[in-house]
């Protein structure tokens, strides 16, 4: 019984892909300067008022 | 941030049946650095596939040829699937399928297909190959059916041990 068979396989398949990246932005340049000003106007304040209290 | 792109993946064939190929490519954009900096590398493959049975009468080829008919049990194959990304191989999913009894006549063959499956495999890359996916261009990727380490499987399991198993699909 079976004597004289072979068996074998196959597949196919298609499809389709998607890559999907997740990041951190890099800042922009307009929002350095913005801090940058920001970071200066809050020390002259600071500067300000510690001379009023100074004086 | 997030940013995606797709592309299709076109039809293959493990044994080349129907003039399609054994293997694809397919590209996908690269993350362009001067976004920033990549957190995460996601490839979704959405695929496809059915496993095939192929069982083959030889007894026409005994001296002298037979030609009887033969039973059959339990017919079996796994073929699995996987895809070469920009890090290396990444196993996707096996298509097996399984004919629980049939017969074929002498110096015949038969094919047995499955139905369609369709599944989506999500692949994360690691860290450390983040750079890989890195670029202007966009990156190459393939489908293979017989990746170094995976092997094929088929026979049949009542009684396998008085049958040769074959090496290659039949045509």
């Amino acid at each position: 019984m079976g004597t004289y068979l072979g068996f074998g396989g196959d597949a196919n398949s298609y499809g389709s892909a998607t890559v999907t990246y997740t990041y951190t932005p890099t800042p922009e340049r307009s929002s350095l300067v913005l801090v940058g000003i920001g970071a200066i106007s809050l020390a002259a304040v600071a500067r300000r008022r510690l001379r009023s209290r100074a004086a | 941030m997030i940013i995606s792109s797709s592309a299709p993946i076109a039809a293959t064939d493990a044994g080349g049946d129907y003039s399609l190929p054994e293997t694809t490519s397919f590209s996908l954009p690269e993350f362009n650095p001067a976004l920033g900096t990549l957190t995460g590398v996601e490839v979704d493959v959405t695929l496809t596939y059915q496993g095939e049975v192929d069982v083959v009468n030889y007894s026409e080829y005994f001296d002298p040829p037979t030609g009887v008919t033969e039973p059959f049990t339990n017919a079996m194959s796994s073929v699995p699937i996987a895809m070469t990304a920009p890090s290396g191989y990444v196993p996707l999913v096996s298509a097996a399928y399984s004919v629980a009894s049939g017969s074929v006549g002498g110096g015949d063959s038969a094919s047995y297909l499955d139905g369609d499956t369709t599944t989506t495999v999500p692949f994360a890359e690691s860290p450390a190959n983040f750079g890989l996916y890195e670029g202007p261009g966009s990156n190459t990727y393939g489908i293979l059916y017989t990746p170094p380490d995976r092997t094929l499987a088929w026979g049949r399991t009542s009684d396998s041990a008085a049958m040769p198993i074959l090496m290659a699909p039949p045509r």
